[in-house]
């Protein structure tokens, strides 16, 4: 195979794997838990944890 | 049966959101299990993992954040399913295993809570495989109560045309 051929094959390869960067980052990013997901689920963890908004208190907690 | 059956005394509006919370609150369990965790930026960092997180090691921050999510998310459809037993209480008097559902969840939601919350201090504190088990343990009893009380939901609840008892 003449080196051309093999040259002009790998520039495509290279041209093909640059075009689909973006979107590989935009799929693993898509499958990211954001920062602030993770700031309001560990915020309300604490909430619960320390029942700070009054968890298991109101009336349908209670067995009647 | 009236088709307000299963929607209490504050009409069908506040328990159509509640079910519309119930199911986004399922839909975001889903979604969000299967994602990994952004580490963030300098400015601003993961709370769970990182140098400034609650560890540096991806799999038991992925747990702990699970962990997490499952305990607040069964805490709040816990919450919808004693709530709207207890405002279709007359209406659902012909299932008794619901009320029986509903008052094992009362009887019991908060020590599960409790439990789940000290195991996942403990895994925290210390990421062992024997620290790791017994807080899956403690979250399979939150979820296995959830997906009890999310079937009496599915089954009786606003959200299907079932003319109920």
């Amino acid at each position: 195979m003449a080196p051309q051929i093999i040259i002009q094959a790998l520039n495509a390869g290279l041209a093909l794997v640059e075009a689909l960067i973006p979107e590989v980052e935009r799929l693993r990013l898509r499958g990211e838990i954001s920062i602030e997901e993770q700031k309001r689920v560990l915020s309300r963890y604490q909430s619960l944890k320390t029942r700070a908004d009054g968890q298991f208190k109101g009336p349908e907690w209670q067995i009647e | 049966m009236s088709p307000t059956f299963l929607t209490g005394g504050s009409g069908g509006t506040g328990v159509n959101r509640r079910w519309f919370h119930l199911c986004s609150l399922s839909v975001l369990l889903c979604i969000t299990s299967c994602g990994t965790l952004s580490k963030g930026t300098p400015d601003n960092p993961s709370p769970y993992l990182g140098d400034k997180g609650l560890t540096t090691d991806p799999t038991a921050a992925k747990l702990l954040f699970e962990a997490d999510q499952s305990i607040v998310t069964g805490y709040d459809l816990f919450k919808v399913f004693v709530s709207w037993e207890r405002n279709n209480r007359a209406a659902l008097a012909a299932i008794p295993e619901i009320r029986q559902a509903a008052d094992n969840i009362r009887r019991h939601a908060e020590e599960w809570t409790d439990a789940a919350t000290r195991l996942r201090e403990a895994y925290a504190a210390s990421p062992t495989p024997d620290n790791r088990t017994a807080l899956n343990d403690a979250l399979r009893v939150i979820r296995q109560a959830l997906a009890e009380a999310t079937a009496h939901l599915t089954k009786y609840g606003p959200a299907n045309n079932n003319p109920g008892p």
